[in-house]
């Protein structure tokens, strides 16, 4: 897992599905500040993620980020490489994210395939994570005592399953 | 050789997600909806592609994520 940047840029696909997990504050804890592109907070209209957010933007811990025209052209342009490639394809509102990770470094937080298999698929140098690795970055900072049942957790609170290839990663790491 | 991983890995997450969703689907609810939605969901189960699905269903992002679900269908990743 690399390393991850003190702050971070949401999608739309991790913030749906993270605010249905009952332990959802723990991402405040790992970042000083997660940032909101406006095209995703434009997406999110029903409790409890435009709740969440808003909550969350009204405290500070979250952050309104603005779409330059710069960061939309690095947008455009990681779409239009993703189409070429064996790979699901990237969206603008996912790429959104990924420009901004790139260009700023904050960590890219998605649930979107696309998104998520883009750094090593198109050799961008951005550290993508999904709420696999937030969960087990809490972990590794004892923010939380049982990796495998907060995994468990998520699963179900989120309709949301991991791959075998994650859970057998878990499995290593609370052997070790 | 690292491309070749990365291509592997892919395909694998594909078709672990797709057995997945074609498993855990409440396939009784998905048939008796409107066309299009049902339509948007059986694109979904095979492909995992949700931009593309939403265009199909013609539902907002959390409206189609509702729609999952509602058809018990989980996101694999």
């Amino acid at each position: 897992m690399s390393r991850a940047s003190r702050e971070a840029v949401a999608d739309t696909s991790f913030l749906v599905d993270w605010t249905r997990y009952s332990r959802r504050d723990l991402l405040l804890e790992l970042f000083e500040v997660v940032h909101v592109p406006e095209s995703v907070l434009r997406e999110l209209k029903l409790p409890p993620a435009v709740d969440w957010v808003a909550e969350r933007l009204a405290s500070g811990a979250f952050a309104l980020f603005t779409e330059t025209p710069e960061i939309e052209g690095e947008a455009r342009r990681l779409m239009a490489l993703s189409r070429g490639r064996p790979l699901k394809r990237v969206d603008y509102p996912e790429a959104v994210c990924l420009a901004a990770g790139l260009r700023f470094g904050y960590t890219v937080l998605t649930e979107n395939g696309g998104a998520y298999f883009a750094p090593r698929v198109l050799g961008l140098n951005v550290t993508v994570w999904r709420a696999f690795e937030v969960i087990v970055e809490a972990w590794q900072r004892g923010l939380v005592e049982d990796l495998v049942g907060e995994l468990r957790r998520y699963e179900e609170e989120a309709l949301h399953l991991f791959r075998r290839r994650d859970w057998e990663h878990a499995w290593r790491l609370t052997r070790s | 050789m690292g491309a070749r991983v990365e291509v592997d890995e892919i395909l694998e997450w594909e078709e672990e997600a797709r057995k997945l969703r074609r498993e855990r689907a409440d396939w009784e609810f998905i048939e008796k909806l409107p066309p299009k939605l049902k339509a948007a969901l059986k694109y979904y189960i095979e492909t995992g592609d949700f931009r593309v699905a939403q265009q199909i269903a013609g539902l907002d992002f959390e409206d189609f994520r509702e729609l999952l679900r509602r058809a018990r269908i989980p996101i694999v990743l």
